[in-house]
């Protein structure tokens, strides 16, 4: 595009179908590792840009965001009516790097309990930093983005959205940020393993899985009979002592619309619960009608 | 009759397919010939149809088919075991073949109820199949899960991923679920997967079983919750929100783009994340807390991995670390990345309990060390959270025991003296007294202050580790303030508390930790409690016979429980005697007292009271007996006066029924009923009056295992204790439902601990009683004739006395024989006699209702027919007459839902070898023999029955021993029992008691049968067969 040519303020086409952000008002990421890659973006960006960006998120105008070998491929509705092609994209640690950080993960179990517990550690940046690299971009050249909108400024507004929906996801998987340095969760906690026994990972076996079940023609005999008693098999109908135990364990869901989930559900959790005890010691009809 | 099956169709939306077998349709014809065509299903020959299904059961649905593969010979599927049929099917080689069911359709909803109640139908003639039980046991496993709300909303994926679909899924992840999850899927019947399926893939149990599980649960909360469904404001229209009205719509797609679906996947997938945080199906981590020896020392948390299956297996921490390859294993469980788990989960722990974090700052973290209001907080807070999470929590051993914390302990002090308990009631009141105490061990006002000053909620004294919180130091408190330490209580009160069936009791928000009693109190207490303690009685001195070591222990405990007035339920399998432990009982109390201070009622079955007067002649001809019964019975002020002096009244439960009024207006000094079972319907006119009968001590006899049916158990322990076992609906909500369909144990044992006191339950098989057993008992079955049954013995001896009188030599003799047969043949029952059986051409036998109520014999038969059956028992039923065995194989199987054979003169060789294999060898064989004396009382070995039953008499020892060998030779390891019918008033009765009383001299005269009694004179002839009306 040649410098300073002027495009009128142009309005995008409403997306249907496509993500909108959980957060529609306030600040965006509510961890503070999503914040930090929130603040990475807008210290390229100026406000008139970001805020526009926060507004398509919001109304759902990124209508899909991938995971790619690349990085991030996103697609983002704006005022054309073919969709926007946006890659996101930050430089990988080198093998090497890898290393260094993985030996300082080693050294304290908090750093794997919190990740796989969804956490991210408050000193993992203290891990990255001693192996000389930075875990979230910190250097204009280590967040590429690209966008094939006509505006000349990149990060452009669709990069914005993307970036603040790609946020959220940071919300809900720590991992993500790992995979986006050039390794998943797997290899992660397997060189983690590999530390903490100090040797070299045995080959693993694949236990193999098979169900078992007796083929019918092997069951005429007794086709009809329990293939074991039932006797010690003992069932105990209660409401639980604490509601919702399973939602509770979930925690909150960040994607539910208010009043969250357990809001939402408790009337229903509750009315089955209740459902489940009357039917369960409800006397046989009756009016049963007999032969006789 | 008819057999009740389930069967579960996974076709969107599951539900239950219910169809029968019944086997009231002509045999099905097997065709050896004709070859099976093989792709084609064939109908179920004998299913019964879906109006008959919508009639019998109640079911009201649409009318499906399924196709099911049955085990078939010949293009007929055999019956299942459970259909009661006399079909001489071959059941050869049997293949697997195809075949259409017809059934009644219901959705989870509606079939629930159907599930639930048709498994405890108390009607013989339907039958519920396993199959049935089955899913009934599913389906209460899938309520529980509900009621516990142990379901989440799920985002499941379909076609790919192309489509979501909102459902509620069901998570068995407590520590005993793996457990029963395996035992159900091994339990699934093979015909529960036999449904041909359009892609013919083979069903596992596991599959069909969690197909069910996750399709109920999903199916039953979509439309349970459908009315408490969230409503969203405007605007708040987002992927998720529609996710969440998904759930409770018929439809369950969410209606979302695909980029909308798979980011709330993958936000749907990152919260689902601590859900199995805590383990998975066969390991969890777990916490141990230790306490340290000293106040002073920190208390150590330490880390482990834990087997399910197996709660004693812990692997710790600093072995998990070790581990370099990916899994553990474990009795066939495999744990993957014991480490990733091992560290999962302390992550999560260290959100709810902070200091956990401080560990994970070293490389391999295995346990922590906390102070002691650390450790108080861990108990307090943590642990319930990390239970519910489904972690494993070890906490020191007495932080669960009463001991462990402030409760109360109840004093309870009688006010009488134990001199006279005959007078005690249960509503007797006694002294209680409320005192503080931590375990055992009270505290005095003092004691308490001083522990409460220490201000710790952790303290050790002597040793002892104690909690004490806010909340109960502020309970004690009031408790002492209050004042409410003393007080009374009625007995039964005190006996409910003692026993421990008030388990959950408070005093003032303080737990009850311990009932003490003392005096004669605490002795009677402990009797209750083990009946061993008893005191031993010697039988009573007019005792004609000897006590059996068992019966004589019953008889102690009977005395025992009469000494406090306490209802007792004698339960002994028959044949143990529990006429005679009876019998002991009120002739020891006469003996006590010099004579009985009111009479005693005793209550029997009409076919009984007969048997009961011989009993009570035999053995305790001192106790004076008064029937009531005839047409012509006293009544009212008549009554009392006839009763008077007397000791025993029997009489039956119609009479005491009608005469309710006249018996009511007596004072008792007991009501004894036998066959306790005829008031097991507490809303019969018949209970309700009979429990109205004035009486200082109650008993009831039975012998059905009265423990396993508990409205019949409440309804007699209703009459023995009123009010001890509460209301009829509260006993029913706290105990019969939940243990009758759900088997739940909590409920059992409290109810066992209730009940176990006032029921004495010996089985033959019982090792103290087998020793006691001689290995053979003969018993005489005393019977009536019935109205019909008199009247016709009566014109019969009278026409054939007046023909014998105008004849002689061999004329004579024939017609002597002939009385003699139809005499017998009366006594056996009218219709024999009328020849009135296989009138109808068709084949059809006589029905049930012309068979029931004419015959005191057959009648008494059933009753211990239906003892012999519910112990599970097999029996010989031996009778001379083709014709009366033709009957009894028809009758028996409608009216006691127990399949029969019936050997006779006229099987074939090969027949009847099949019969006697079958009864000797197969576990589903019938279990009533019936032999035709002539054909199968030789030769044959039956040691399969213990229970022998000679339906009419030979009148030759000699031969009737040799029929009763059949059971009781080598191979037999039970005792036998051998019932020989004897009518009262009959010939049946005068022949027996000549035989009995000449017995050394009979053998030789009566040899040969009956025809010592063609020699007798014309007078003495007359003596025999003249009928004695009583």
């Amino acid at each position: 595009m040649p410098y300073g040519f002027w495009f009128k303020p142009t309005k995008a086409i409403q997306a249907r179908g496509g993500i909108k952000a959980q957060s529609q008002r306030g600040a965006f990421a509510k961890n503070w590792w999503a914040q930090r890659w929130i603040a990475a973006l807008e210290r390229l960006m100026d406000s008139g840009r970001l805020s526009r960006g926060r507004s398509y998120a919001r109304k759902g105008q990124v209508l899909s965001i991938e995971e790619t070998r690349e990085g991030i491929a996103a697609r983002v509705q704006g005022s054309q009516r073919t969709p926007y092609k946006i890659k996101i994209r930050i430089a990988p640690l080198t093998d090497a790097q890898w290393d260094k950080v993985i030996d300082g993960l080693a050294e304290q179990a908090i750093f794997s309990a919190q990740l796989l517990a969804g956490e991210m550690p408050q000193e993992i940046e203290q891990a990255f930093e001693a192996a000389k690299v930075s875990l979230f971009p910190s250097q204009r050249y280590d967040l590429e983005t690209d966008c094939s909108c006509p505006d000349y400024a990149n990060p452009c507004k669709h990069i914005a959205a993307a970036h603040y929906i790609l946020g959220e996801r940071f919300d809900e998987d720590p991992f993500l940020i790992f995979r986006l340095r050039g390794r998943t969760q797997e290899q992660v906690m397997q060189e983690l393993r590999k530390r903490r026994a100090g040797a070299d990972e045995a080959a693993e076996e694949d236990a193999e899985e098979f169900e078992a079940s007796i083929p019918l023609e092997d069951c005429i005999a007794n086709y009809w009979e329990l293939g074991a008693p039932l006797e010690g098999f003992s069932v105990a109908i209660r409401l639980p002592a604490i509601e919702m135990p399973l939602i509770k364990r979930l925690g909150a869901a960040t994607f539910i619309p208010d009043p969250g989930i357990e809001s939402l559900l408790g009337d229903a959790y509750q009315t089955i619960g209740r459902k489940a005890l009357q039917i369960a010691f409800q006397e046989q009809k009756e009016d049963s009608k007999t032969e006789k | 009759m008819y057999v009740l099956h389930a069967h579960y169709q996974p076709e969107n939306p599951g539900g239950i397919l219910f169809w029968a077998e019944t086997s009231d349709v002509p045999a099905p014809k097997q065709r050896p010939k004709q070859a099976a065509k093989k792709s084609k299903s064939r109908l179920h020959p004998f299913s019964a149809d879906t109006a008959t299904l919508k009639n019998i059961f109640n079911l009201d649905g649409a009318s499906k088919t399924a196709t099911l593969r049955l085990p078939a010979v010949h293009g007929v599927p055999l019956p299942s075991p459970q259909l009661v049929q006399n079909w001489e099917l071959d059941t050869q080689k049997p293949k697997l073949d195809p075949f259409l069911i017809k059934g009644i359709w219901l959705n989870a909803v509606d079939s629930l109820p159907v599930l639930l109640t048709h498994t405890a139908t108390t009607d013989p003639s339907l039958s519920p199949a396993p199959d049935l039980r089955y899913w009934s046991m599913a389906s209460a496993l899938a309520l529980e899960t509900l009621a516990a709300h142990k379901l989440i909303p799920a985002l499941v994926p379909v076609d790919d991923g192309k489509t979501y679909h909102a459902r509620w899924l069901p998570v068995l992840d407590a520590a005993k679920d793996a457990a029963r999850l395996a035992q159900l899927e091994t339990a699934m019947p093979a015909v529960c997967r036999a449904a041909v399926t359009k892609a013919d893939l083979p069903q596992s149990p596991h599959m069909v079983l969690h197909n069910f599980l996750n399709a109920f649960c999903d199916l039953l909360a979509r439309s349970w919750g459908k009315n408490a469904a969230p409503r969203f404001y405007l605007g708040a229209d987002t992927p998720a929100a529609r996710w969440v009205e998904a759930l409770f719509r018929e439809d369950p797609t969410v209606k979302a783009s695909p980029a909308q679906l798979q980011s709330l996947a993958a936000s749907y997938k990152a919260w689902m994340r601590n859900l199995h945080v805590a383990g998975d199906a066969a390991f969890r981590i777990a916490f141990r807390l230790q306490a340290p020896a000293l106040q002073k020392e920190p208390w150590q948390l330490h880390y482990l991995i834990q087997a399910k299956d197996d709660p004693s297996l812990l692997i710790p921490a600093d072995e998990v670390w070790k581990k370099t390859k990916g899994a553990l294993t474990h009795l066939g469980h495999r744990f993957e990345q014991p480490q990733e788990k091992l560290l999962t989960g302390l992550g999560y722990a260290a959100r709810l309990f902070p200091p956990i974090t401080g560990s994970l700052k070293g490389k391999r973290p295995t346990e922590l060390a906390v102070d002691t209001s650390g450790a108080y907080t861990f108990l307090r807070e943590t642990a319930p959270l990390l239970e519910g999470a489904g972690f494993g929590v070890l906490v020191p051993p007495w932080w669960n025991k009463r001991g462990a914390r402030l409760g109360v302990k109840v004093k309870i002090k009688s006010r009488q003296e134990a001199g006279a308990p005959g007078k005690m009631t249960m509503e007797n009141l006694v002294n209680y007294q409320w005192k503080l105490s931590l375990g055992e061990t009270e505290l005095t006002e003092k004691e308490f202050k001083t522990l409460a000053k220490l201000k710790s909620p952790l303290v050790q004294i002597r040793g002892q580790w104690v909690s004490l919180d806010a909340e109960q130091i502020e309970a004690a408190i009031k408790f002492w303030e209050e004042g409410q330490t003393q007080g009374e209580m009625s007995l039964l009160e005190a006996m409910k508390l003692g026993l421990g069936g008030e388990t959950r009791e408070e005093a003032g928000g303080l737990p009850v930790d311990e009932v003490v009693t003392d005096g004669w109190l605490g002795e009677w207490m402990e009797q209750l409690r083990q009946s061993d303690r008893m005191e031993q009685l010697d039988q009573p001195i007019g005792l004609l016979g000897q006590l059996r070591p068992y019966q004589q222990y019953g008889y102690s405990w009977l005395a025992f429980l009469r000494k406090w007035g306490l209802g007792a339920c004698l339960a002994d399998d028959m044949g143990l005697g529990k006429t005679i432990q009876t019998i002991s009982l009120l002739l020891r109390e006469k003996e006590k007292l010099g004579k009985l201070p009111a009479p005693v009622l005793l209550i029997a079955p009409t076919s009984v009271v007969t048997n009961w007067e011989r009993e009570i002649g035999r053995f305790a001809p001192s106790l004076q007996i008064f029937i009531h019964r005839g047409a012509d019975r006293l009544r009212g002020h008549e009554l009392r006066r006839a009763v008077k002096g007397k000791d025993i009244m029997l009489t039956s439960y119609p009479v005491a029924r009608l005469d309710a009024e006249s018996l009511q207006s007596i004072n008792w000094l007991a009501v004894i009923l036998d066959e306790a079972q005829n008031i097991k319907n507490p809303a019969a006119r018949q209970t309700q009056v009979i429990r109205k009968f004035n009486a200082e001590f109650r008993i009831a006899l039975t012998g059905t295992p009265v423990e396993n049916r508990l409205s019949e158990l409440w309804s007699i322990m209703h009459f023995l204790n009123p009010g001890y076992l509460g209301g009829r609906t509260q006993f029913r909500a706290n105990f019969s439902l939940p243990i009758e369909r759900y088997h739940d144990e909590a409920a059992l044992k409290q109810l066992k601990q209730l009940t176990t006191p006032f029921i004495l339950r010996r089985v033959k098989t019982d090792p103290r009683v087998i020793t006691d057993l001689p290995e053979k008992v003969e018993t005489k079955i005393y019977c009536n004739l019935t109205e019909e049954q008199a009247t016709l013995y009566e014109a019969v001896v009278q026409d054939a006395m007046k023909r014998i009188e105008e004849e002689d030599g061999i004329q004579r003799r024939g017609l002597v024989l002939s009385m003699l047969m139809q005499l017998k043949q009366i006594c056996n029952h009218p219709v024999q006699y009328l020849h009135q059986t296989r009138k109808n051409k068709k084949g059809d036998s006589t029905p049930l209702a012309d068979l029931t109520g004419r015959s005191g014999k057959l009648e008494r038969l059933g009753e211990l027919l239906e003892e012999v059956l519910a112990a599970g028992d097999r029996a010989l039923i031996f009778t001379q007459f083709a014709e009366m065995g033709e009957m009894l194989m028809n009758y028996l199987p409608g009216a006691f839902h127990a399949a029969t054979q019936f050997l006779h003169g006229g099987t074939p060789t090969k027949a009847r070898d099949r019969m006697v294999k079958r009864f000797q060898e197969e576990e589903r064989a019938p279990s009533i023999f019936i032999l035709s004396l002539k054909a199968g009382g030789t030769g044959l070995n039956l040691t399969r029955a213990n229970h022998v039953f000679h339906f009419d008499r030979w009148w030759n020892p000699a031969v009737e021993d040799q029929a009763t060998d059949r059971a009781f030779r080598i191979g037999q390891k039970r005792n036998v029992q051998v019932h020989k019918f004897v009518t009262t008033g009959t010939l049946e009765e005068m022949i027996d008691d000549m035989i009995e009383s000449k017995k050394g001299l009979a053998q030789a005269v009566i040899g040969s049968g009956e025809n010592w009694i063609t020699e007798m004179s014309t007078d003495e002839l007359r003596r025999v067969v003249t009928l004695r009306r009583s």
